[in-house]
């Protein structure tokens, strides 16, 4: 959590906001956010309705719930999805960010090239493929 | 059941630290969403 904090200005810089989901109390949950202001957006979910959702493991040895992070992209897609196994296998934002730095140069090249394929080269593989077929 | 990537992400609602109602799909075409699960604070 501190650590998304201190990162907290490279998400926004990047177009993306943090949804952090907790088993925890309503009011735990808040006083929590409170007391560390944390600048994202917590959301107790008590009854794990969304954790069940998304298929948040639970490990009955470890006695409770393993982290999980995903990344939606702006058209409602997950493109990013991890279990974690054990409480430290969580991703470094590293990772993330570099993802969204993706997702944000996909979303320039689309903008680019509507009406003009031009722009998705990269994305697609199409151009190696014609490529060997002229050579035939 | 775990998501798979290039699905379209289950939609919820849910109450904030604030009481403010968060609906995932309010994000859609503003701003990408990085969704956290937490193991819980105690």
């Amino acid at each position: 959590m501190a650590q998304l904090r201190h990162d907290y200005s490279e998400f926004v810089a990047r177009d993306a906001e943090i949804l952090v989901v907790g088993p925890d109390k309503p009011d735990e949950l808040s006083r929590y956010w409170q007391e560390r202001r944390l600048p994202f957006v917590g959301l107790p979910d008590p009854e794990h309705e969304v954790a069940e959702l998304y298929g948040q493991e639970v490990n009955l040895l470890k006695l409770g719930r393993m982290p999980a992070q995903m990344v939606i992209d702006k058209s409602g897609q997950i493109r990013y999805a991890h279990y974690g196994h054990s409480m430290m296998d969580i991703p470094p934002n590293d990772d993330i960010l570099s993802l969204l730095d993706q997702l944000n140069r996909e979303g320039r090249e689309s903008n680019e090239s509507s009406g003009s394929r031009s722009g998705s080269v990269e994305l697609t593989g199409d151009s190696e493929t014609a490529e060997k077929g002229g050579h035939s | 059941m775990a998501v798979r990537q290039k699905t379209t992400a289950p939609d919820f609602t849910l109450a904030d630290v604030q009481g403010k109602k968060v609906r995932l799909s309010d994000y859609r075409a503003l701003k990408h969403v990085f969704l956290v699960f937490n193991r819980g604070l105690m």
